[in-house]
């Protein structure tokens, strides 16, 4: 129901398109190159998934494509629509690695918050139905500082979710939850997702988490940051926890983690440290 | 579900009403100090009875209730309207300048020359331009920016770095980004400053009191008080403007708790530098003297286009030209020039005397405190009082005890500088780290070595934006003190041509000393940032 009121609004031909980006910064002197030439494109509805080293630049092209920050060069449109243009129209929800939300106000109200700065009438219904979710009824009235990690975090996707965006970018928004906690959430993202089925661009460290949810993962390198490989997830969906112990799941797992750790990225072994960590799959 | 949202719901940490332990202690010690000076004062052990006890302020005290009300009521009301002003006017300044940068830059001049203003100076000069109560409500209000500004500067630009983004992400603009996060967030540190600015406007009107001219107010009331000599009243009068103070402060720190859990530390909004010339934007050196050239050419059009509108004749009204041509070339200003000069000559000294003994014993006690804890509870209450007891009423107190000489002067800015310098250096040494102080012990060293190596490079820094706060505090402690009593310096220049009614010399007073206090801060404040570079802080 949600799916196809979204469609009339938005259209079906706002398919993401990145072009040649380039996007380098100054420190103290120094030119620290974050993005070199990234291009990828995907249809509407599609579920990407960015994988790569810290540092290679994942959250400086999620920021990008928020229209949160403007590349140096190239281009990044949304069916011919630039990142500013659709946040200005509140078409992209964006969760960020912490959960950001604002101390002061209750949980609802977080919720509420797009629709106040957009100027639109707060749909209290809907952010019922997002409440529900994210599974936190009940909660409605609590604030930020008297819930959980994982119970922010999800009231920042039920935020991110709250204008019906026909983007949703998640910057590692799983990153700080322990792994049990991580695939549930796994769980509820990928049933919320098929719900809405907005253009999804979810930044993670984790190459199980990334394989589970994506229909594509673009694997990244640093140094300057850029797609290294793409890697299509045939998987049907909805995807369930025994996916994950099937020998197909592994090979394209396993596959990714060659990549990260293969000689053709060079200087990454040591720089992936910190993601094996978090993605205990990813050893082959 | 039901159970966790009990305990979610159940008790709200900021609804609670305990007293802290820390406030339980102080009351204790508080108690212990009040039967010390019963002891004290009734054996008339200090300056002859200057030192009153207890018993015999609260008996004078009883004795003079049917005055107190008018006065009281007199003082609060102009306090609170001048507070209501000027924190208006503040609060939209700051605005203000968060939202247009260079705004900011322009009225930074304002800032720093409210920041350093020894108020009294501009008593005279107040009660000429304006008639009734309003010199008591200007000054109040004069004396509620700079803190009230800096509070709400600080509060609307130090949010948390990721909620801007957030508003941003959700389709919003700068302007957005000020009306559902910065102006928000910005109330915990607002109400720390009107905490420190409250009790400013008690200390304005107070001041504009001892101009003269008004029946009634705890100021003309200690003013009559100090002529009659009686101890009792003074110290009665004293303490009913400190719990005034007080609560005014309370009530501040109590709303305050209402928008945030955590108390927003006063030290921290007040220690925020007004450089005159410094810039968080790289500009070249001449944008920068020019920018602040014109911050400056704005205090001096703000002061002209105030009397011009106010219609004062300019006889009694003097605008900046007028005060430059009698110091310059009017008739006689070779000899005005020598009487302002021998004055500052009286002056500075001995605030620069009294400032380095403040800071020197709050220093020393910082590291005996470090050293010592026990020692912090029983002195707290005593400079919890010379802190919260507005200035305007401990000088008279400090000159009653220590007499009418130059050691009062210096006793006045010594009990003025030292305890906010104290808590600055003391926080410094306890926030040294831990661990750096391990590294010491590890190679056998003692507390003394720790605080050596640790500690007393930490409190240098702090020593020097303690001083560079101090400083103004300092230079109006002295006034008020020759104002009052000694018969020296800038403050008795003040009140003897006040007598005299020697119009330009009031306002060259005025504006040479508040010339003088900002060259002073100015200068601290370069040691203070130049050894913080140095330091690597
Ligand atoms: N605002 C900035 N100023 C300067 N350098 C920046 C800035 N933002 C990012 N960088 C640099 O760009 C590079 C990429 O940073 P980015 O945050 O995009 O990495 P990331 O892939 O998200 O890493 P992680 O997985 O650790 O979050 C880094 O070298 C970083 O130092
Ligand atoms: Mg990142």
């Amino acid at each position: 129901m949600m799916a196809a009121s979204m469609e009339t609004s938005a259209g079906v031909t706002r398919a993401l398109s990145v072009a040649h980006v380039d996007r380098h910064f100054e420190l103290k002197g120094d030119r620290v190159q974050a993005l070199g030439d990234v291009s990828l494109e995907a249809p509407v509805g599609t579920f990407i998934a960015l994988l790569g080293p810290s540092g290679c630049g994942k959250s400086t092209l999620l920021r990008l494509l928020a229209g949160l920050d403007s590349p140096d060069g190239g281009s990044i449109e949304f069916g011919g629509a630039s990142p500013e243009t659709m946040r200005r129209a509140g078409r992209i929800g964006v969760a960020f690695q912490d959960p950001a939300l604002l101390p002061w106000r209750t949980i609802r109200r977080n919720i509420a918050l797009p629709y106040q700065v957009l100027g639109r009438p707060v749909d209290t219904a809907r952010i019922e139905d997002l409440i529900r979710l994210v599974g936190l009824s009940g909660f409605e009235e609590a604030r930020p500082a008297q819930l959980s990690g994982g119970m922010r975090q999800r009231v920042a996707i039920a935020r991110a979710l709250a204008t019906e965006p026909d983007v949703l970018l998640l910057d590692e928004p799983f990153g700080a939850l322990d792994e049990i906690l991580r695939r549930q959430m796994n769980l509820e993202l990928q049933r919320i997702w098929l719900d809405l089925s907005p253009t999804t661009v979810l930044v993670t460290h984790a190459i199980e988490e990334a394989v589970f949810l994506a229909d594509v993962v673009f694997v990244m390198s640093a140094r300057p940051g850029r797609i290294s490989e793409m890697v299509t997830v045939p998987f049907e969906r909805p995807r369930s926890q025994s996916l994950l112990r099937t020998p197909e799941f592994h090979a394209i797992a396993d596959h990714i983690s060659d990549l990260l750790f293969s000689g053709s990225i060079p200087a990454l072994t040591t720089a992936l440290e910190p993601a094996e960590t978090s993605a205990p799959t990813s050893q082959p | 579900m039901t159970v966790a949202l009990e305990t979610v719901h159940g008790a709200p940490a900021h609804r609670r009403r305990r007293i802290p332990a820390n406030v339980r202690s102080m009351l204790m010690a508080l108690a212990g100090t009040a039967v010390v000076w019963q002891i004290v004062g009734g054996l008339k052990l200090v300056a002859d009875g200057a030192f009153p006890s207890l018993s015999g302020i609260a008996t004078q005290f009883w004795r003079d209730r049917a005055d107190y009300p008018q006065h009281v009521l007199a003082t609060v009301q102009a306090a609170g309207i001048g507070f209501v002003i000027g924190v208006t006017i503040a609060v939209l300044a700051g605005y203000a300048s968060v939202a247009w940068p260079l705004f900011e830059r322009l009225i930074r001049g304002v800032g720093v020359t409210l920041f350093a203003v020894p108020l009294i100076a501009l008593v005279p000069v107040l009660i000429l331009a304006l008639d009734g109560t309003k010199p008591r409500i200007v000054l109040a209000a004069l004396a509620v920016y700079y803190p009230t500004m800096v509070a709400t500067v600080v509060g609307l630009r130090d949010v948390d770095a990721r909620l801007p983004d957030v508003v941003r992400a959700c389709g919003g603009n700068d302007a957005s980004v000020m009306r559902w996060v910065r102006l928000r967030s910005s109330l915990p540190s607002i109400m720390a400053g009107l905490r420190i600015a409250a009790p400013a406007a008690l200390l304005g009107a107070i001041l504009a009191e001892f101009g003269g001219g008004v029946r009634w107010g705890l100021g003309s009331y200690l003013l009559a008080s100090l002529g009659s000599a009686r101890p009792e009243r003074l110290w009665g009068i004293g303490l009913v403007a400190t719990v005034i103070a007080a609560s005014a402060y309370g009530l501040f720190s109590l709303l305050g708790t209402r928008f945030t859990r955590t108390n927003v530390s006063a030290t921290v909004v007040a220690q925020a530098t007004p450089a005159l010339l410094g810039d968080a934007r790289r500009r070249p050196l001449q944008q920068r003297v020019l920018l602040s050239l014109t911050s400056i050419g704005i205090v001096l059009a703000l002061w002209a286009t105030t009397l011009r509108l106010l219609g004062t004749s300019p006889i009694v009204a003097r605008s900046p030209l007028s005060v430059f041509r009698y110091l310059t070339t009017g008739d006689g200003a070779a000899a005005a020039r020598h009487t302002l000069l021998a004055a500052l000559r009286q002056t500075v000294p001995v605030a620069l005397l009294g400032l380095a003994a403040g800071l020197i014993a709050a220093l020393l006690f910082a590291v005996l405190l470090q050293l010592r804890r026990e020692l912090a509870h029983a002195v707290l209450p005593l400079a919890l009082v010379t802190q919260t007891m507005p200035l305007a009423a401990l000088t008279p107190i400090i000159v009653l005890v220590f007499g009418r000489g130059i050691f009062a002067s210096v006793m006045v800015c010594v009990a003025v500088t030292f305890f906010p310098s104290f808590v600055i250096i003391a926080q410094a040494l306890t926030n040294t780290s831990p661990s750096a102080g391990d590294v010491v012990r590890s190679y056998g060293g003692q507390e003394v070595a720790i605080l050596r190596f640790v500690g007393l490079p930490a409190a240098i820094p702090a020593l020097l934006t303690a001083a560079r706060l101090a400083t103004p505090r300092a230079l109006l402690g002295v006034m008020i003190a020759e104002y009052l009593a000694t018969g020296r310096g800038l403050g008795f220049l003040l009140s003897q041509s006040r007598g005299l009614l020697d119009y330009g010399m009031i306002w060259s007073v005025a504006a040479v000393s508040v010339l003088v206090a900002i060259v002073l801060t100015q200068l601290v404040g370069l040691l203070e940032r130049r050894f913080q570079s140095y330091a690597g802080a």
